[in-house]
């Protein structure tokens, strides 16, 4: 039996759901809770020194780790800068938590002219998969549990909690067997086995793949990244049908894999992927997303196989056969109808589209420009196959073709239509998620500026990232000297020209390198 | 025929409304739009490295011309990243045009595959009194018309539009009626609305005035927006009436005037403690009785207040505090009524109310001398009152433009800082939000182009927007920056102090040398350790001729007394472990004799409004 805080029961909860990192700056009315993170060993607070880089720092890290990640911001001032960062997550289908406190419970809604306070719920409203108050403290752990559930179900998303003062400093007796009721493991809180699917839509699948000559699988979001279903890469290779990446999925996959074909937007966008397109006789689409959604729109009429972990995705049709199932399941299920295919497989199909593939790849790497190239050429000299890339800004469009023939641990293309200069707060998110690996940040001048700042932390938690950016002369736009300006937030700056090899930075840990082409 | 292309219209439709600023982010889509901006004669682009600080920047402009000017994103991030700006505007009821791009596809809101589908203008709907989406091209002028004239209605603030993307690449006849001309622009003005109160109120407010004998003047934002302070300050010394302002109408009384209580809100510690509780009629101009200010309701303020409340919302009055005596006009207009209905009785100040004042003004005096001595003991280093002391004897001396950001340095600089004029001192009371100061003051720069601006920020705060000092180099804009440099988000830190017996969790940060950092993007920079290199770096900072920081290396053990005022409202019904506050306390002694009594002082003269020795010698 216990006294224990709001904060202290959230603080609880996290890590029982796994919570490392708690990417936040603080208020004053979090207190509690970070209180209570201090006495515990097992989670942390990492903070940035924008609340707009806490979201995008957690993307980061969830992404690269599968691990469920945490934002949280003051109320009114700190979440009206988060908001932003947020959008990416909601928009890369990525489960962030976001946790917020906010004024008394008693005068909070309407707003009263708080100080500080506005209605954040409804700010966050339109960009979160699921947003709610916790108005009494008995109530915390099941709307923890419940946000961790509907950002990770289904298709997956950020989620929103308000948590007023009163509540987080409410001190209330914890008896062990209330405690034993209200706090429970994961696995107890929300369903986290597989979905093994419907039978009869499998077995309708799978005989429609059987009889496909040009049969073409586009990987979306349903890939999940490592944590949700790691094993997709494996079952792809044993299904042996050709695939595309979309923005979301593509990086996950490199020269290793023998069925990778490329990015499905590069085939939507050139003639010969185009052809290919339209040779495609049978689609097998695993988590339909904005990419996927264009490639649609350029082949014929043909049965599209989708592949969900949410029945309110599938698109509706004649053509569709749609397959509620995760991708693990769906995957090993199709290939075991296939294998019972007589006679070899045929490799022409196959050999066509992956030679389509590097055709567009090859066409894209044409036009990177000389200072690309010359970054290419230094990650060429060194082996890459550890490292994880994100890449930002002008670069975006060209790293994945570049990536495709090389093996590496994972890219990360920063969509441009989505935000600005995401790519070094995410770059720093992924690095605390793997301190194993290097994490190497391709960008240009222009995006690397946006959030610049986030490199004093980086320097502080000893997370050692690697940036590889296209530098532009100071000019009328920006007067800045990139050199000069990294160099003065702590970052090590290497000139292209110095031949810098690669691999010393990337072997240079615990602070932020750059190598300026 | 000819016709127009939707950049031409939207360029044309932001001049038309009478904004001649435009704030922005360029971006492949936008490039064409602010081409045509910049073709049209008095308007003038200003392109920053990110969207937040883009917002941040108009609505400082803005604080400071008082004209209207817009902030122009593109969709998605670059949108919702204006967010903290426009919030920032709507809690202080400034006028900001908030315009980004949107997706064509119409909104929708089932949260399914369609991610980009979200309703961007839904976001902003918490944080602006004004929302419109635009799909078509013919539509646009009337549009920015109207935002200009929503913002303006009687709840003032921030209006947002969203323009599908796809507008800019259509065209229409150039004849189709309401489109403006091509400039030149014409700046529109915020105008004050001069509402005049119903004479019968008004004579009512005189009377309850005339019984009060223990009044008191309290000013709001409101009084900037009516351009009433010189009217305020007359009153005050026509009738001999004390005065005292929020922390949003910092500026608006000078807190050095004789019958001024001090700093604004709180920050006047025991002078405005012992007002609050004991006035029996307060005069309340254009304030909101704001959560900053303890809603000017029990435990802070007494019950027994008679409040005369004049502001032109309505839906203001009666929000916080239950006037007896509501006045819907604006300041300006009611206080001149006031006065001829004074006047023309031949009113003459009861005896009582010098005696208040002086009691007032004693106290004043009392913790001016008391926090001055402090600032001034032997510490060793640079104590964050001095340097709030010495810059302040600057900014009054050059008459400078004061801008600030941070935690506990805003409260140093109300302290500490000398009595400024109503827009002479920016910072967004409101939220409260960390990190506007670098771009407030480049706004607030632009604003005033023959002055120079002082902006002193807390170190925490001083990062959020590092890449403008780009921005600052580029145009080359005299500021001066003072970095409060304590290593750590200070205000926060005291709370850890004082409630979770020193665990301190996210609130230390490194000894980061931001000197270094500004060198970085080529300003001329200093670090200073001691009071009496302050003054020298400054002039030194001057003389480079552009942007310049100073980083001044403070110790994180002061506190700024007044900061558990401010507590305590924030704190309002949680519940404290007395056993933590009990241990907290005793392990406070950390901290120092000195600093201990300092508090403690604060504690007794105003929150406990024991002050025997005021008491005695008036
Ligand atoms: C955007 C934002 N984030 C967080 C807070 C909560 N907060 C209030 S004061 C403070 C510390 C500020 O530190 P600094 O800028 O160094 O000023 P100091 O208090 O040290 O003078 C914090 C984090 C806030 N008000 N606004
Ligand atoms: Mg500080």
């Amino acid at each position: 039996m216990r006294i224990v805080t709001g904060g202290e029961l959230v603080t609880e909860c996290l890590v029982d759901q796994g919570v490392r990192y708690v990417f936040s700056i603080i208020g004053g009315q979090m207190g509690t809770i970070y209180d209570a993170i201090g006495k515990n060993p097992h989670i942390d607070v990492i903070t940035p020194r924008s609340e707009t880089s806490t979201a995008i720092m957690a993307c980061g890290y969830a992404v690269t780790t599968g691990q469920p990640a945490v934002s949280m911001c003051t109320v009114g001032a700190g979440v009206v800068y988060e908001v932003a960062g947020l959008l990416k997550a909601w928009l890369t289908y990525l489960p962030v938590i976001s946790i917020a406190p906010q004024v008394q419970s008693y005068k909070m809604k309407p707003n009263q002219e708080n100080l500080q306070a506005c209605e954040q719920d409804e700010l966050f409203a339109p960009i979160t998969k699921f947003n709610a108050i916790i108005y009494h403290w008995e109530r915390i752990p099941q709307l923890i549990h419940r946000a961790f559930r509907e950002a990770a179900t289904g298709i997956p998303g950020p989620v929103h909690l308000d948590i007023p003062v009163d509540v987080l400093f409410r001190h209330k007796i914890l008896t062990s067997q209330r405690r034993r009721r209200m706090l429970v493991p994961p696995h107890q809180s929300r369903y986290i086995g597989p979905i093994s699917g419907d039978e009869s839509a499998l077995e309708k699948a799978g005989e429609t793949l059987k009889s496909a000559k040009n049969p073409l699988v586009i990987v979306g979001q349903g890939l999940g990244r490592p944590g949700r279903f790691p094993q997709v890469r494996e079952r792809l290779d044993k299904l042996g049908i050709p695939f595309l990446g979309t923005r979301l999925s593509g990086g996950a996959f490199d020269a290793g894999d023998q069925f990778f074909a490329g990015d499905a937007l590069g085939f939507a966008n050139s003639e010969p992927g185009k052809k290919i397109l339209a040779e495609a006789d049978c689609l097998l689409v695993v988590g339909l997303d904005p990419d996927s959604l264009k490639i649609l729109d350029r082949t014929n009429t043909v049965p599209v196989i989708q592949v969900e972990t949410d029945p309110a995705a599938m698109l509706t049709g004649d053509q569709t056969i749609p397959v509620y199932a995760d991708p693990v399941s769906a995957l090993n299920s199709l290939e075991s109808v296939l294998a019972q295919k007589k006679g070899r497989r045929p490799v022409a199909w196959k050999n066509k589209v992956l030679k389509a593939g590097d055709a567009i790849a090859r066409d894209i790497l044409q036009q990177a420009g000389p200072q690309l190239e010359t970054a290419f050429n230094l990650l060429d000299g060194d082996s890459i196959k550890d490292a994880i890339f994100v890449a930002d800004g002008g670069p975006a469009s060209y790293v994945p073709a570049f990536l495709k023939t090389r093996k590496h641990a994972g890219l990360h293309v920063m969509d441009q239509e989505d935000m600005s200069g995401a790519g070094l707060p995410f770059a720093i998110g992924a690095a605390l998620g793997n301190p194993g690996r290097s994490v190497v940040l391709i960008c240009d001048k222009d995006s690397l500026f946006h959030h610049l700042r986030e490199l004093q932390p980086a320097e502080d938690l000893g997370v050692g990232i690697t940036i590889l950016c296209v530098d532009e002369e100071p000019n009328q736009g920006n007067v800045a000297n990139l050199e000069k300006v990294l160099e003065g937030l702590g970052c090590h700056v290497h000139r292209a020209g110095d031949k810098p090899g690669i691999a010393n930075i990337l072997r240079h840990k615990g602070q932020p390198g750059a190598v300026l082409v | 025929m000819k016709t127009l292309s939707g950049s031409q219209i939207l360029a044309r439709s932001i001049a038309g409304a009478g904004i001649g600023y435009v704030f922005t982010v360029p971006t492949p889509r936008l490039k064409p739009v602010l081409d045509c901006l910049e073709k049209i004669q008095g308007m003038t682009v200003i392109t920053a490295r990110d969207e937040t600080a883009a917002a941040l920047m108009a609505d400082g402009y803005i604080r400071r011309s008082r004209l209207f000017a817009a902030v122009l994103t593109d969709a998605h991030g670059r949108s919702l990243s204006q967010v903290s700006g426009v919030t920032n505007a709507w809690a202080d009821k400034i006028p900001l045009v908030s315009v980004s791009l949107c997706e064509d596809a119409a909104p929708n809101a089932n949260k399914g595959i369609a991610r980009s589908r979200y309703d961007a203008n839904r976001v902003f709907e918490p944080v602006t009194v004004w929302r419109k989406r635009l799909s078509g091209l013919a539509d646009m002028p009337k549009a920015f018309v109207d935002a200009v004239a929503a913002s303006q209605g009687n709840r003032r603030g921030p209006v947002h539009l969203d323009l599908e993307a796809g507008l800019l690449d259509r065209r229409i006849e150039e004849g189709i009626p309401g489109i403006p001309p091509e400039g030149p622009v014409e700046p529109q003005k915020l105008t004050p609305m001069r509402l005049s109160g119903d004479s019968q109120t008004v004579d009512q407010a005189v009377k309850l005035l005339k019984q009060a004998r223990k009044p008191l003047i309290i000013t709001g934002g409101g009084v900037k927006a009516s351009r009433a302070s010189l009217d305020v300050v007359r009153f005050m010394e026509r009738f001999g009436l004390p005065g005292c302002t929020t922390m949003a109408g910092i500026g608006t009384i000078p807190s050095d005037h004789a019958y001024c209580l001090g700093g604004p809100s709180y920050t006047a510690g025991e002078a405005f403690h012992v007002a609050i509780k004991k006035a029996d009629v307060i005069l309340a101009l254009g304030c909101s009785f704001s959560g900053l200010e303890g809603f000017g309701l029990p435990p802070l303020w007494s019950e027994r207040i008679k409040f005369i409340h004049i502001d032109n919302n309505p839906n203001q009055i009666g929000l916080n505090v239950n006037p007896e005596i509501p006045i819907l006009g604006d300041v300006k207009t009611v206080l001149a009524q006031m006065a001829e209905i004074l006047d023309a009785t031949a009113f003459v100040a009861p005896d009582g109310w010098a005696h208040w004042r002086m009691i007032l003004a004693d106290l004043k005096r009392q913790r001016k001398t008391r926090l001055l001595n402090f600032a001034n003991r032997p510490w060793g280093g640079l104590h964050q009152g001095s340097v709030a002391l010495e810059m302040g004897k600057i900014v009054e001396k050059d008459n400078l433009i004061m801008v600030i950001d941070g935690g506990n340095t805003p409260l140093y600089a109300a302290m500490y800082g000398p009595g400024m004029s109503p827009r002479q001192s920016f910072f967004p009371f409101g939220m409260a939000a960390l990190g506007g100061g670098v771009p407030y003051a480049i706004g607030v720069a632009l604003a005033a182009p023959h002055k120079r601006v002082m902006l002193i920020t807390g170190d925490g705060s001083s990062m959020y927007a590092i890449s403008e000092l780009e921005t600052m180099k580029r145009l080359n804009l005299p500021i001066t920056i003072v970095v409060n440099n304590d290593s750590s988000w200070n205000m926060i830190k005291a709370l850890q102090d004082s409630l979770f017996e020193g665990n301190y969790v996210g609130t230390c940060l490194p000894d980061i040398d931001y000197a270094k950092i500004a060198a970085g993007f080529g300003l001329y920079s200093e670090r200073v350790k001691n009071a009496h290199e302050l003054v020298p770096a400054y002039e030194r900072a001057v003389e480079s001729g552009g942007p310049a920081l100073i980083d001044c290396v403070t110790d994180c053990k002061n506190l700024p007394d007044s900061l558990l005022s401010f507590a305590m409202v924030e704190f309002e019904g949680a519940q404290i472990n007395p056993v933590k506050l009990a241990k907290s306390l005793w392990k406070g002694r950390d901290m120092g004799l000195s600093r201990a009594l300092h508090q403690v002082t604060y504690v007794r003269k105003a929150l406990l409004g024991f002050n025997p020795s005021t008491k005695r010698r008036v």
